[in-house]
């Protein structure tokens, strides 16, 4: 198995967990050799490689193919907000059981395991940091990827850059706002760095999958197989817990103590701003779907119906870890 | 072939300057006019692409593949001429395999709308095409290098220092 | 055949091949595509091979197009060029009149200032081979003029280069911190000092080397009067002026490190221009040559990522890790095993290949022996630097051999190399056996 990150943090231990409970529920059957930090392939290329492959099984994100495989991009939208245990049911249950998503997995040779989903964006900035959106017009912004581009739209100053170098970059002072997770700024000590975090009321992502080579899969007995699918669904439970507590420490971390940061919040007004700024992006996303044949406004409306089920599972029954 | 691999290596040259340019561009236009050059990263990951291969067939025709000499130059001239050939084989070998890799990988990207994000959304393929302009050229030329070494080798005379 | 076996196996065709002659890219990138092909056809059992034709082109393809095709990267041919450009703007030949009149009295003089402006260029780069090719090219002529022996010339250089990722910043000590979670400018701040006492090592060497030999590096008899010395020094303003903008740009935070090598070209150029000694329309022609020289060593270095990748497919590096997890071993014999396995890997790889493919393993046994992960940052980055220099795979000798357009063989750049990687020896032991070296300025900055 390729994982493009490293062997820290949420994602790794859903993705360890994912390997130690399939050789334990296989009885070592079936075990995974885990390569971390892209040593087989990087993210630009695993949905290919795991189509060929070049590996077994991997993660994939939707931002880096984007434009291939859109239907997995969609999670990685700016759509209406969910919790992120929800957000990973719903994007998992669409994938599953959707049958022209089937028939365009089976075309790139994957078979679906597990989604991995984020807590929502936040903004974390060092010095006077963003408190209303007309603070944005001369900012300086790390520009990682397509969730800052509203910034670059509000007048901000997109400094365009590797992740690697967010971190020195606001220590220099380049940059002063980063948009990042609240346990990822920890991890990476961004938090020190960190005067405010501001809330953007994003949505959690879920763009990012655990695939296997459908050859892989179909070469292994259906016992195995529904052992793996298990596997995946647990995974997200697993995941899901790791996620929300780390989270919640995370913001505890940014936001109490000594050096605490400044939690803000926008006013409704603002953020319905930022609402209308990301339509251009699903715009995109829809002429990208069309370009592959898949139709972007039912696929949505079915995530959408998808999410509100689970979100009155959640309601109803409580996250999977707090039912007693 | 030697006016080619100086057309290549003119567009490896202007692809420097369009680099330097570019960068310089993003950091002043961030600091006059508060927005950088959009899409800049995207742009110099496929100028990197000419600026670091095109220049490889003219120096292989220079043969300026790095060799390690320490034990070789021990060996009587003959076998050198036969290893010279095997090396040119197994360069082969790689730069077939990057060819045909190359090669799937840009008809796969041309023929579907794969594009990186950002502004102008590039499509992926103008990047892979160059690379197999790169590696076949590279490729054609090594070819030639080959041909050249074994008729050396087997006719025992030394073969010419540069193509 | 077990999997781990023809990762040796093809270690040893590798070397094989290197020690006949096959060049360098061609026998790493040949044996990879043709070993993982074979793991490929066998994955099953029998032999597949129609299963294994696709997934090496993909792999060979990912591997080396994501090398090329890299932002950070650009920094190198920028970086390239600017040792072209500055030698016809000027700026090396002033550098080199300055280092001629104050030090060349001094045995090897010019060679200590090599490896002092090494590690000056290591406070703006975060790469060494970035730091190889541009001092490489900027004062390795300037000491082979001066009567130097080749072998002091161009190894001073190759091993000054390897300061690039112990004194920040540094791309390596990024990575480290990623994989770790440790603080990357708490690394920044350890990596200084032992930068700085590899700098003194390697000026012992030189010192120690010109005493025994003085031919080596002959003085001028010329004594130039102070007066003199000062004009010449204060002619060097330019290059001043260089060092001070970049430093100043990127520690006040208008650019970030990468994009300090487009600075660095464009100020140099504009210099070049402003001077009369540079034509616009000669600078075509002129990074034409020095472009001639850039792709042969992407290319080997493309053709590592494929071995690297090959190397992570076979689970060698797994296998050379976990014999160490199983043994019930002293803290000083893991240590002691652990410079050996970098040290074994960083004949071949590359050091950000070694990290992704080691440190997930590595890191957790060196926390259930309650180690310092800051302070053994340190020592895999000095290890990785190490890697460098050693036969038969060492990257900034490459490098250097290719900027010099092959006026030194690879083989002599090598025998030059021993004595600092003696001392280089030296230098881990000691920041092995005394962590506050390296854990002093992070904990004193807290
Ligand atoms: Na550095
Ligand atoms: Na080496």
């Amino acid at each position: 198995a390729n994982e493009p990150g490293p062997n820290r943090g949420v994602r790794a231990q859903a993705v360890n967990y994912i390997a130690e409970q399939i050789a334990e529920r296989t009885d070592g059957e079936v075990t995974v050799e885990q390569n971390w930090g892209g040593a087989l392939f990087k993210t630009s290329a695993a949905l290919q490689s795991l189509g060929l492959g070049v590996a077994d099984m991997g993660v994939i994100i939707g931002a880096y193919s984007a434009s291939e495989f859109p239907e997995l991009q969609m999670a990685g939208l700016q759509l209406k907000p969910a919790h992120p245990w929800v957000m990973m049911q719903a994007m998992y249950e669409l994938f599953t059981t959707n049958e022209h998503l089937q028939q365009r997995m089976e075309d790139m040779n994957i078979e679906y395991i597990s989604t991995y989903s984020l807590t929502p964006g936040i903004m974390a900035c060092s010095g006077d940091g963003i408190r209303s959106l007309d603070d944005v017009p001369g900012t300086k912004f790390a520009h990682t990827g397509a969730s800052t581009d509203i910034f670059g739209e509000l007048g901000g100053n997109l400094v365009a850059m590797p992740i690697y170098d967010v971190y020195q970059g606001m220590e220099t002072g380049l940059v002063e706002c980063s948009v990042t997770y609240a346990y990822y700024a920890v991890a990476s000590k961004l938090s020190e760095l960190t005067d405010t975090v501001t809330d953007l009321h994003f949505s959690s992502l879920a763009s990012l999958a655990t695939v296997m080579n459908k050859d892989t899969y179909d070469s292994l007995s259906p016992e195995v197989q529904e052992t793996i699918k298990q596997v995946g669904r647990d995974a997200m439970n697993f995941y899901g817990e790791e996620l929300v507590t780390a989270d919640i420490e995370a913001m505890e971390e940014l936001t109490t103590g000594e050096d605490a940061a400044d939690l803000i919040e926008l006013t409704d007004a603002e953020y319905a701003r930022m609402q209308e700024l990301v339509q251009p992006s699903i715009e995109n996303w829809k002429a990208d779907m069309s370009a592959v044949g898949s139709d972007g406004d039912a696929l949505m409306a079915e995530l959408y119906a998808l999410i509100d089920k689970w979100t009155k599972v959640m309601e109803t029954e409580g996250l999977p870890w707090e039912r007693s | 072939m030697k006016r080619i691999e100086h057309a290549l290596d003119t567009m490896a040259a202007v692809s420097i300057v369009l680099l330097c340019i570019l960068i310089t561009a993003n950091i002043v236009a961030r600091e006059v006019i508060m927005t950088g050059v959009p899409d800049i990263i995207v742009m110099v990951q496929e100028l990197m692409v000419p600026a670091i291969l095109f220049p490889l067939a003219a120096a292989t025709a220079a043969r300026g593949h790095i060799a390690i000499d320490v034990i070789a130059n021990f060996f009587p001239a003959p076998l050198k001429r036969w290893i010279a050939v095997f090396a040119a084989l197994i360069g082969m070998v790689i730069a077939t395999v990057l060819l045909m890799a190359g090669w799937m990988e840009f008809w796969k990207t041309f023929n579907s709308n794969a594009h990186y994000g950002g502004e102008f959304m590039w499509p992926k393929w103008p990047g892979r095409a160059l690379f197999v302009v790169a590696i076949a050229i590279f490729e054609l030329r090594l070819l030639h290098v080959l041909w050249v070494d074994l008729r050396a080798a087997i006719t025992g005379q030394p073969a010419p220092e540069t193509l | 055949m077990d999997l781990a076996t023809v990762g040796y196996v093809a270690c040893a065709a590798v070397i094989f091949l290197l020690a006949i002659r096959v060049p360098i890219s061609f026998a790493i990138g040949g044996v990879a595509v043709t070993a993982i092909f074979v793991v490929f056809a066998f994955r099953t059992g029998t032999f597949m091979p129609e299963r294994a034709f696709w997934t090496t082109l993909s792999l060979a393809f990912s591997s080396s197009f994501d090398l090329v095709h890299s932002y950070d990267l650009s920094m190198i041919p920028l970086f390239i060029a600017l040792g072209h450009i500055a030698y016809k703007a000027g700026i090396t030949t002033e550098i080199y009149e300055a280092a001629r009149v104050w030090l060349s009295r001094l045995p090897g003089g010019v060679a200590i200032a090599s490896i002092a402006g090494c590690g000056g260029f290591s406070a703006i780069s975060g790469s060494s081979i970035a730091c190889a090719s541009t001092m490489g090219r900027i004062c390795t002529p300037e000491m082979m003029r001066l009567n130097y022996d080749p072998r002091l010339a161009t190894a001073s250089v190759a091993a000054g280069g390897t300061l690039g990722s112990l004194i920040p910043p540094s791309v390596l000590f990024i990575i480290y911190g990623i994989f770790t979670e440790s603080s990357i400018s708490q690394l920044f701040l350890a990596g200084f000092l032992p930068g700085v006492i590899s700098m003194l090592g390697y000026t012992l060497v030189v010192v120690m080397w010109v005493k025994r030999s003085p031919e080596i590096a002959p003085r001028p008899d010329e004594i130039v009067p102070f007066r003199q010395r000062m004009i010449v020094g204060l002619r060097c303003w330019p290059a001043v002026l260089l060092f001070l903008t970049v430093i100043g740009g990127i520690y006040g935070g208008f650019f970030t490190a990468t994009e300090a090598a487009a600075i660095s070209l464009m100020f140099a150029t504009i210099l070049g221009i402003a001077r009369g000694l540079i034509k616009v329309r000669d600078i075509i022609p002129l990074l034409r040559e020095t472009m001639a020289t850039t792709g042969a060593i992407f290319f080997i270095a493309a053709c590592a990522k494929i071995f690297v990748a090959l190397i992570a497919l076979t689970g060698l590096s797994n296998s050379l890790v976990g014999l160490l997890d199983n043994a019930e071993i002293s803290v000083w014999f893991f240590i002691l095993c652990v410079c050996l396995i970098y040290l074994v890997l960083g004949m071949f790889l590359d050091p950000v290949g070694i990290m992704v493919l080691t440190l997930p393993l590595m890191i957790p046994m060196v926390e259930s022996y309650g180690l310092n992960l800051i302070w053994f940052g340190v020592v895999i980055v000095k290890l990785l630097e190490i890697g460098l220099i050693t036969p038969p795979v060492g990257l900034n000798v490459f490098v250097l051999a290719s900027v010099l357009e092959d006026k030194v063989e690879i083989g002599k750049i090598f025998s030059g190399l021993w004595r600092f990687l003696g001392i280089d020896i030296v230098v881990l032991a000691i920041l092995i056996l005394v962590p506050a070296i390296s854990l002093y300025l992070p904990m004193s900055m807290n």
